[in-house]
């Protein structure tokens, strides 16, 4: 009888040991912290998720969650590894379904990889969820820019200037998004207005020297340019810019010598190396020249793969 | 830190050229604009093409590129004929050295013979014309002068040559004339290249392809793969001996530089009396043969500046046209290339070079969004400045997906010439047919109905062929020239006519060639503004011969034999 006894309490004793030992080891929030302060950021997404699975409402977990989540995307990012960090930014939205931020930065990644009607979901859906911060709309300006929809980037944009006037950036970018659409008139007031909000600057400068170089004033281009170098001498798209602007106003000697220096501090910038190839080309240095725009076109490819609209092979499949 | 910040980041750090597309944006020109009125009557006239092209789930790359058109007068009786060349049917999987058969009167090509009331009537079988295999494009030209336009189609796996029996029939003699060729052949040019007096051939090949099954894109969005996938090809060069055989010259000639060659152009670019060759490569730097003058060619793209864009990026070059648009009397350059990319021109700066024009003349915001295969200059309102029409759609029959703003389908483009400085799109105020969406591919021009007013017929990748008649509405007056060579070859391909008129000067070089694929009407023609009348008329033959004509009537063709000297 008491052997029986002993054989039906046994599980119970075990189950009540097993749950003591559970209660005693069950990590807290802050032993996830901890681990994250570590930079054991998967092991501490463990005990977010442990316990966000017991308290789904934890908002310190939840908290605690998304930073992992994106700490752990970050360095997959980081290490060039977009899928898999792609792949941690949907897994997480899992994990935490209602977090905008993570919808938020699942469409920067998304667009970053070229996912543009991905990415535009993604920022929709941060915006269903009701992210206050104006950065969504900076986010999503940049998708439809990056989308080819220029008109809808430019309306976004202005909507984020209209919180954030201020925003040298901002308005740099909204210059961008005239730029590429060849809109230069509105480009360059956006440009000036960064540089007026931020004066230390030499990005918009260069963009300036870039438009004005392409309606070929040239005068006008090789002072924007030399308002970048003045702060950044070793900027090779203004340096290229300046031979560029040189060689067209048919000035060769000066051209080679900003050609030179744009190489030396952009090795791989192909307009700096054809305009190089050119001027050499008209300074009678034949065989200078041909090596020059062969490394030209070679980059100029190179570019264009990057850049297509058009399909890489993905699968080889020989048959 | 959140990826906000890396965000903010990229965006300060992009680049010009390194960004992606935009819209049009060029500022409209304070001259009052003429818009064009082009009416499309094929269907109503009996021109009811349908090109055939399968597009396959393994998204063979041949599928989307085909094909041309053609414009000439096959029979002689004064009206221009329409010429459109067909795919042809294929599988999912496809074996290696397969070339794909006409199995099917829908895969003809069809020959469309006018009328004298304008309709058409296909005269396909009749004429010897339904081809074979899967075809490319097409080039018209009398090669053996016996004053009847002979028609050469490329095709994926072997080309045709139809000589032109004189009666509204026509003979395939590949064979004889030894022009079969290999691989897949695209556009191809008729010119006198060494200027014997008898038009050789040049043909251009695209890529080495051999039904390759290779993915691009991902599982579940293949797409056709970027020509960086394949091995560029030369293009074959066909001497003409004059007695109805060509002899392959390419490598002998200088021309044998590989390529992904889709459009070809002619014209004597430095002047030299010698005419130079334009070839646009897909993806990779553009061509430029110089002929040197002594039987032989120098590749010379990238030191004239027309290799590259001008931040010296590559683009996806495919249809191409050489001419003078601002009248200055050096030939100028344009290039149809892929959305994102800007449609290239160039300004021939009388030394050799060319500057990038794309921006200042306002193409390059007109096009930004847009593919442009086959285009051509064409003064659609005789005012006397070349306009552009282009036959638009992307090769990507999925682009809609990665890129919303970008477009598979697209109307075509007429871009009005403003004195040579500027090209404002007109397309919106031109008719319907610019508000159609279609896979634009060849484009040809002619004058159809002899009404003074250039016409265009352009071809769809598996869709109908379009007649555009051009019923702008114009007071301006035009002369039509006919060029009959007698020591140069006979269709005076190659001659460079000057006029001049109260506004000045312009130049047309004559060639059917240009666009792509395709073959337009050999007449040169010239919009003269409020003149009734052309002051002086200067044709350089390619014998060297220079013929002069005074007040010389406008509002006609005219016929102008080659003088003997």
């Amino acid at each position: 009888m008491r052997i029986l006894s002993l054989q039906k309490s046994l599980p119970v004793l075990w189950l009540c040991i097993a749950a003591l030992a559970a209660a005693q080891s069950t990590p807290s929030l802050q032993d996830g912290i901890t681990l994250m302060q570590q930079g054991r950021v998967a092991e501490a997404r463990t005990i977010f998720e442990s316990i966000l699975e017991r308290d789904p409402e934890n908002q310190q977990a939840r908290e605690q969650e998304v930073v992992a989540i994106e700490r752990q995307a970050l360095e997959q990012r980081g290490g060039n590894h977009m899928v898999e960090a792609l792949q941690t930014l949907m897994d997480g939205q899992k994990a935490v379904p209602s977090s905008a931020r993570l919808a938020y930065d699942t469409g920067i990644l998304e667009d970053e990889m070229q996912l543009y009607p991905e990415a535009a979901r993604s920022l929709q859906t941060a915006q269903q969820l009701h992210m206050d911060d104006p950065m969504l709309l900076y986010a999503m300006a940049r998708v439809q820019m990056d989308a080819g929809q220029l008109d809808k980037a430019a309306q976004t944009m202005q909507q984020y200037l209209q919180q954030r006037p201020g925003d040298a950036s901002a308005h740099f970018g909204l210059g961008r998004i005239y730029q590429i659409g060849l809109q230069f008139d509105k480009a360059s007031a956006e440009f000036h207005e960064s540089i007026r909000l931020q004066p230390a600057q030499s990005e918009a400068w260069y963009q300036l020297g870039d438009i004005a170089l392409k309606q070929q004033q040239f005068d006008e281009a090789l002072t924007d340019f030399s308002h970048t170098l003045e702060r950044n001498p070793h900027h090779g798209g203004a340096l290229a810019g300046c031979g560029e602007a040189l060689f067209r106003e048919k000035q060769y000697d000066k051209a080679l010598d900003f050609l030179d220096r744009a190489i030396a501090d952009a090795p791989d910038y192909q307009t700096g190396h054809y305009y190089r190839g050119l001027t050499l080309a008209r300074l009678g240095r034949k065989e200078e020249s041909e090596r020059e725009l062969a490394t030209a076109a070679a980059l100029a490819d190179a570019e264009n793969r990057k850049s297509s609209t058009r399909y890489q092979l993905t699968v080889p499949n020989p048959q | 830190m959140r990826l906000t910040i890396l965000f903010v980041s990229l965006l300060l750090l992009v680049r010009s050229g390194s960004c992606q597309p935009t819209q049009s944006a060029a500022a409209q020109p304070a001259l009052p604009v003429t818009p064009g009125l082009f009416v499309d009557i094929a269907p109503a006239n009996g021109v009811r093409f349908l090109h055939q092209a399968p597009h396959s789930p393994r998204k063979y790359l041949l599928e989307t590129m085909g094909s041309g058109v053609a414009l000439f007068d096959a029979d002689g009786d004064g009206r221009l004929d329409i010429y459109f060349v067909n795919g042809a049917p294929f599988g999912e999987f496809v074996p290696k050295g397969t070339i794909p058969q006409k199995t099917d009167p829908k895969y003809w090509n069809r020959f469309y013979h006018q009328k004298p009331d304008g309709s058409f009537e296909d005269w396909t079988e009749k004429a010897g014309l339904a081809g074979v295999g899967y075809g490319m494009g097409v080039a018209v030209g009398d090669y053996d002068n016996d004053g009847h336009e002979d028609i050469f189609v490329t095709a994926l796996g072997g080309n045709r040559l139809y000589h032109n029996n004189g009666n509204g029939t026509f003979t395939d003699v590949t064979e004889k004339a030894g022009v079969g060729g290999s691989g897949w052949s695209t556009s191809a040019a008729w010119v006198d290249l060494d200027g014997d007096g008898y038009l050789d051939l040049v043909v251009l090949r695209y890529i080495q392809w051999d039904w390759d099954d290779v993915v691009c894109g991902s599982p579940d969005n293949r797409g056709y793969c970027h020509p960086d996938v394949f091995q560029p090809i030369s293009m074959l060069v066909y001497h003409n001996n004059g007695n109805g055989t060509f002899t392959e010259s390419a490598h002998k000639l200088g021309l044998d530089k590989p390529g992904k060659a889709l459009g070809i152009a002619i014209a004597d670019y430095d002047r030299d009396g010698h005419p130079d060759i334009f070839v646009a490569n897909d993806s990779m730097v553009e061509f430029l043969f110089h002929n040197k003058g002594n039987g032989t060619f120098e590749e010379e793209g990238l030191e004239a500046g027309v290799a590259v864009d001008g931040e010296g990026r590559t683009f996806a070059g495919m249809g191409v046209d050489f001419s003078d648009y601002n009248n200055d009397g050096w030939p100028d350059l344009v290039i149809g290339d892929l959305a994102n990319q800007k449609y290239a021109c160039y300004r021939n700066d009388k030394d050799g070079s060319f500057e990038y024009d794309s921006y200042v003349t306002g193409m390059g915001g007109e096009t930004l969004l847009h593919s442009g295969w086959g285009l051509r200059f064409v003064d659609y309102d005789n005012d006397g400045w070349k306009d552009l029409i282009i036959a638009q759609g992307h090769d990507l029959d999925t682009i809609e997906k990665s890129f919303p703003a970008l477009h598979y389908r697209e109307p075509a483009m007429l871009l009005w010439n403003m004195k040579g400085k500027k090209f404002v799109d007109v397309s919106a105020r031109s008719g319907e047919v610019f508000q159609q969406r279609w896979v634009g591919r060849g484009l040809a021009i002619g004058d159809l109905d002899n009404d003074g007013r250039i016409d265009v017929v352009i071809s769809e990748n598996g869709g109908p062929g379009h007649v555009l008649m051009n019923r702008t509405n114009t007071g301006n007056h035009w002369i039509g020239f006919r060029l009959v060579g007698h020591k140069s070859n006979r269709d005076g391909i190659g001659a460079v006519i000057r006029i001049e008129t109260t506004a000045g000067p312009q130049w047309y070089s004559v060639t059917t060639a240009s666009s792509y694929m395709s073959s337009s009407d050999v007449r040169a023609h010239f919009g003269i503004g409020p003149d009734k009348t052309v002051k002086s008329v200067e044709i350089r033959w390619p014998s060297g011969i220079v013929q002069h004509l005074e007040n010389v009537p406008g509002d006609r063709y005219l016929q102008v034999d080659e003088p003997a000297k």
